[in-house]
């Protein structure tokens, strides 16, 4: 399969998020207020890393409120997570949008 | 619920109405995250951003032959092939006229404008006579009716599907198509210098004519990519 993906600040700013909690199921939508991304930037980004086996994607078994219908829970793949790591180690802090110090006071 | 989060759930129901089969379940789950988004604008501004969804008109590759009747469905021309009479007249039909102003052009310019868009029109008609769509062998076939006996015999409707598709990427790939095409262009030069720049209008067809051109080879790479799922599917049968 081919795993080339175009690089861009935002599909480095996702997978930064997902190398968070690398084990995690994420939602949608709380990956989009991590990141920062609107659904129709940030979608489009996971289409492509599912299309290329990097993302694992999977509807959520129990709801946490009764009667909601299930949510779709995204995962990296073992592929994805080598995937991420290089992608990540690549980028610049600047572009991922980390702060280098966060707190230090000047 | 307030009219804004009303607003919401209605364009996220026609995104997931309205997507593809291979992106339905990614707006599914664009859908699912405006139930638990707790602001009604903010939940408005996620079902807006999951529009471009319905860009991507990609369908969900085979998953097994089972798939193959309602893939055959699909492409929609099963037992009724009636371009196969009629489309190559409907450019010769044109040329009738375009003879009668050719016959009553009074001096060269018109005679040749006109003659040049006759020539075009029969060009037309008889590349698209000779690339006009095949039906398929009737061995190909899939046994009895198909609407009584759906899902019978996938041996034959994979046989069908098969010969289908290359039937029809044989016709995108035929150079006829770009005969075609050259022919549609002097027909509008021929308008244009015939009728002395007055039928500019007409040539209205270029642009139309070079943004379907993209769509020749986005119809290739489609029916090509069925292609090699359907072969892959078979050769992992064998």
């Amino acid at each position: 399969m081919d795993l080339k993906i175009r690089r861009s600040p935002q599909t480095t700013r996702v997978l930064f998020e997902f190398l968070k909690a690398k084990s995690a199921w994420r939602y949608g939508y709380d990956l989009s207020r991590a990141t920062g991304l609107k659904s129709g930037t940030l979608y489009p980004i996971l289409m492509r890393l599912a299309e290329r086996g990097l993302l694992e994607t999977n509807w959520e078994s129990a709801p946490e409120e009764a009667g909601r219908p299930p949510r779709h829970m995204y995962k990296l793949t073992q592929d994805g997570l080598r995937h991420a790591r290089t992608e990540t180690a690549a980028e610049p802090v600047s572009a991922i949008g980390e702060p280098a110090f966060d707190g230090v006071a000047l | 619920m307030s009219l804004v989060r009303r607003g919401a759930v209605g364009v996220s129901r026609f995104v997931v109405g309205h997507a593809s089969a291979f992106s339905r379940e990614w707006a599914e789950g664009l859908a699912r995250e405006v139930e638990v988004i707790a602001g009604d604008w903010e939940a408005l501004g996620w079902a807006v951003g999951s529009l471009p969804v319905l860009l991507d008109r990609r369908e969900a590759p085979l998953a097994s032959l089972a798939e193959v009747p309602a893939a055959v469905r699909r492409l929609g021309s099963f037992g009724r092939y009636p371009e196969e009479k009629a489309t190559w007249l409907v450019f010769l039909y044109p040329a009738i006229f375009m003879g009668e102003n050719l016959l009553h052009a009074t001096h060269t310019q018109q005679r040749a404008g006109y003659g040049l868009a006759l020539c075009g029109w029969v060009a037309s008609g008889i590349s698209s006579y000779f690339n006009r769509p095949r039906r398929p062998d009737r061995a190909m076939r899939p046994i009895g009716d198909w609407t009584l006996f759906y899902p019978r015999d996938i041996g034959s409707w994979t046989r069908y599907y098969k010969s289908e598709l290359e039937t029809r990427l044989d016709r995108l790939r035929s150079p006829l198509i770009w005969v075609n095409a050259f022919a549609l262009l002097c027909v509008c030069a021929g308008l244009i210098i015939g009728s002395e720049g007055y039928a500019l209008a007409n040539a209205s067809i270029v642009p139309v004519f070079t943004i379907s051109v993209p769509f020749v080879f986005y119809g290739r790479w489609r029916l090509r990519r069925r292609l090699d799922r359907l072969n892959e599917l078979l050769v992992s049968l064998e």
